[in-house]
């Protein structure tokens, strides 16, 4: 690299400097300190108490079983869609669902409010045909709902660009040797798309791990999460102490689940190669 | 008589309303290796994809021994096929990728072993087992290939231009190669390809191609020798295609000169006649009686001969001989009555 390139990535470098490494020095800073500005391991010490690691579990298994529902949903949705011969309707198809991104994302958690609420839309239909109202907000499912509705798209979207590329060759050569279309599936198409489904399952994953809008609307406060317990921590309990030490330990725990995902990805990294 | 292995009758395909095969008949014998050929867009790959089960027939029939097979999907025909682009799997090695369809078969992993062994010792990759598809060179992807569309012991297998991705040399080396394959595991082989020189070298029979209609089919030394129309003629070598008459059977005249030959008239509407002459065939000389006079306009060394275009009157002639001419000599062209061949006027 010459000089003037150098100096070209100064911009870049000053960005990282002021915007990413300070924030995380900060963070480490805050969360091994307490109050009076000594270095202290008491903010960690609380947070390994039972409250909080059960807020870190319910984090993490809801953020779990909101991926995996993503994949389930995500991956037929991808390949059907792949499969489509026509380009454009390929991308129509597409477009419709990524289309409710474009909306902001708080917009359209309130929305589900206005549909799931005791006086909302099902309520009243339910209402309206003499049937039993139902409690469809303020609990986990909501939740779970909320996530899957606003992360599907991240799931959707890595496992259809892999889809396409793989060459269709590989599934003829596939028939032609004797793999019937459901063995063709299990065997060619579905491992050669895993890179995809392991971008798709970061994707949805790690925001819905650290999500503190989706449970504070549609969760209604008695499902507390890890990210709302940060933002409460930060925000009104004004303890940064404590909220940063949570941030660290949430980091950690993303930091590892990327590195095992990254595992999974090299050994298919070869394999990418050659689709390319 | 050999057995027929595979048949069509009336063959027809088409893609959005256009032809591409067009009622087409053929027959190809038990061990044969058969070649279509014809420029690109003559229908020869859809009719191989045909054969294979990839693509549909819009109508007419295509038989295995005596049983049509229209109906059967690909991964039911006891056919394989050898891809352009290798299409090996990029997820499995070597072993894996010709293993692939004796696993589906659920074969015991003693026999699966055996067979990877000796298939990649048919291929000339012994020890190749563990090896990544994609650290391998085409020549050895695409004998891999090979060895895996044999795995399942086909009945026949199908090649679609498999050299054609590889450089000359590897290519000339390959043609031997899939020709002692051939004749070592005793299968019939339908290749397509475009190359000519290809089909010569390793068909027992080429169907040459053009528009989705059969123009000749027939060993490679009659198509050579004996093409029935100037398609033939000027796609299987080079050739010289000069208009002549003929008044009767054996006797042709053509550039003012008249020539014994060994073919009747062709047709007798007309006296009009489509001559055709290997440039091979063509003698070069002192101009004499009964020559075609001309003089040398271009020389261009070959390798094994020189390649020289004579100009007579109007019509310039190709002619491959080893000796050498100089540019601007008055030369005379001759030729036996066996290197004339007469073909009717379009």
């Amino acid at each position: 690299m010459n000089k003037n390139m150098r100096v070209l990535g100064l911009p870049y470098v000053a960005w990282m400097l002021i915007f990413i490494c300070l924030p995380i020095v900060l963070l480490g800073v805050y969360s091994f300190t307490n109050n009076t500005g000594n270095f202290s391991l008491e903010n960690f010490k609380s947070f390994f108490t039972p409250i909080y690691i059960q807020i870190l579990l319910n984090s993490l298994y809801l953020a779990f079983i909101s991926t995996v529902i993503c994949f389930i949903l995500g991956y037929p949705v991808a390949y059907i869609i792949a499969k489509i011969p026509s380009e454009k309707t390929r991308n129509t198809f597409l477009l419709l669902f990524i289309l409710p991104m474009w909306m902001n994302f708080l917009l359209r958690t309130y929305s589900w409010m206005t549909l799931l609420g005791n006086n909302g839309l099902i309520n009243t239909l339910l209402q309206a045909l003499s049937l039993p109202q139902l409690n469809l907000l303020y609990n986990s499912g909501a939740v779970l709902l909320g996530m899957v509705y606003n992360f599907l798209p991240f799931m959707i979207y890595p496992i259809y660009s892999i889809l396409i590329k793989i060459d269709a060759n590989y599934a003829i050569a596939a028939g032609d040797l004797g793999a019937n279309p459901r063995q063709t599936f299990m065997k060619i198409t579905f491992p050669l798309s895993i890179p995809g489904v392991i971008t798709g399952i970061t994707m949805v994953f790690m925001p819905a791990v650290s999500t503190f809008v989706i449970p504070s609307l549609l969760g209604g406060g008695q499902n507390m999460l890890i990210g709302n317990l940060i933002e409460q921590q930060l925000m009104q309990a004004g303890n940064w102490h404590f909220g940063s030490a949570a941030s660290l330990i949430m980091m950690t725990i993303i930091l590892i689940a990327m590195q095992v995902m990254n595992r999974f990805d090299k050994t298919q990294q070869k394999n990418m190669e050659m689709l390319a | 008589m050999k057995k027929t292995i595979i048949e069509a009758r009336n063959l027809y395909k088409e893609f959005d309303k256009t032809a591409v095969v067009k009622h087409i008949n053929f027959t190809i014998a038990e061990n044969e290796f058969v070649t279509f050929l014809g420029p690109s867009g003559c229908g020869k790959t859809t009719i191989l994809r045909m054969i294979a089960g990839f693509e549909m027939p819009t109508s007419g029939e295509i038989f295995l021994y005596d049983k049509v097979i229209n109906d059967i999907p690909a991964y039911l025909r006891p056919l394989n096929t050898v891809f352009q682009n290798y299409a090996l799997f990029p997820h499995m090695n070597v072993f894996e990728n010709i293993a692939f369809p004796m696993r589906l078969k659920k074969q015991d992993k003693n026999s699966i072993g055996k067979k990877v062994a000796q298939l990649l010792d048919v291929v000339n990759l012994g020890g190749y087992e563990q090896r990544d598809v994609s650290s391998l060179s085409g020549g050895q992807q695409q004998r891999v290939a090979i060895a895996r569309a044999l795995a399942n012991d086909p009945k026949v297998l199908l090649l679609d231009e498999p050299l054609s991705a590889l450089d000359l040399k590897m290519r000339k080396e390959m043609q031997v190669e899939l020709k002692k394959i051939q004749q070592e595991i005793k299968k019939t082989f339908i290749y397509v390809t475009h190359d000519q020189e290809e089909a010569l070298t390793l068909s027992d029979k080429i169907i040459v191609l053009n528009h989705g209609q059969i123009q000749q089919s027939g060993t490679p030394t009659d198509i050579y020798n004996e093409p029935v129309n100037t398609f033939v003629a000027d796609f299987i070598g080079e050739s010289n295609i000069i208009d002549g008459s003929m008044t009767k059977d054996f006797e042709v005249e053509f550039l003012g000169k008249k020539f014994i030959c060994v073919d009747e008239k062709p047709d007798q509407q007309t006296n009009r006649v489509i001559v055709v002459i290997r440039p091979e065939d063509i003698e070069i000389g002192q101009r004499q009686e009964h020559t075609i006079n001309g003089v040398v306009t271009s020389i261009v060394f070959k390798g094994v001969h020189y390649e020289i275009m004579v100009q007579c009157n109007d019509y310039d002639f190709m002619v491959h001989t080893t000796d050498y001419h100089e540019i601007g000599k008055d030369v005379g062209l001759d030729f036996g009555p066996d290197d004339i061949h007469i073909m009717k006027a379009g």
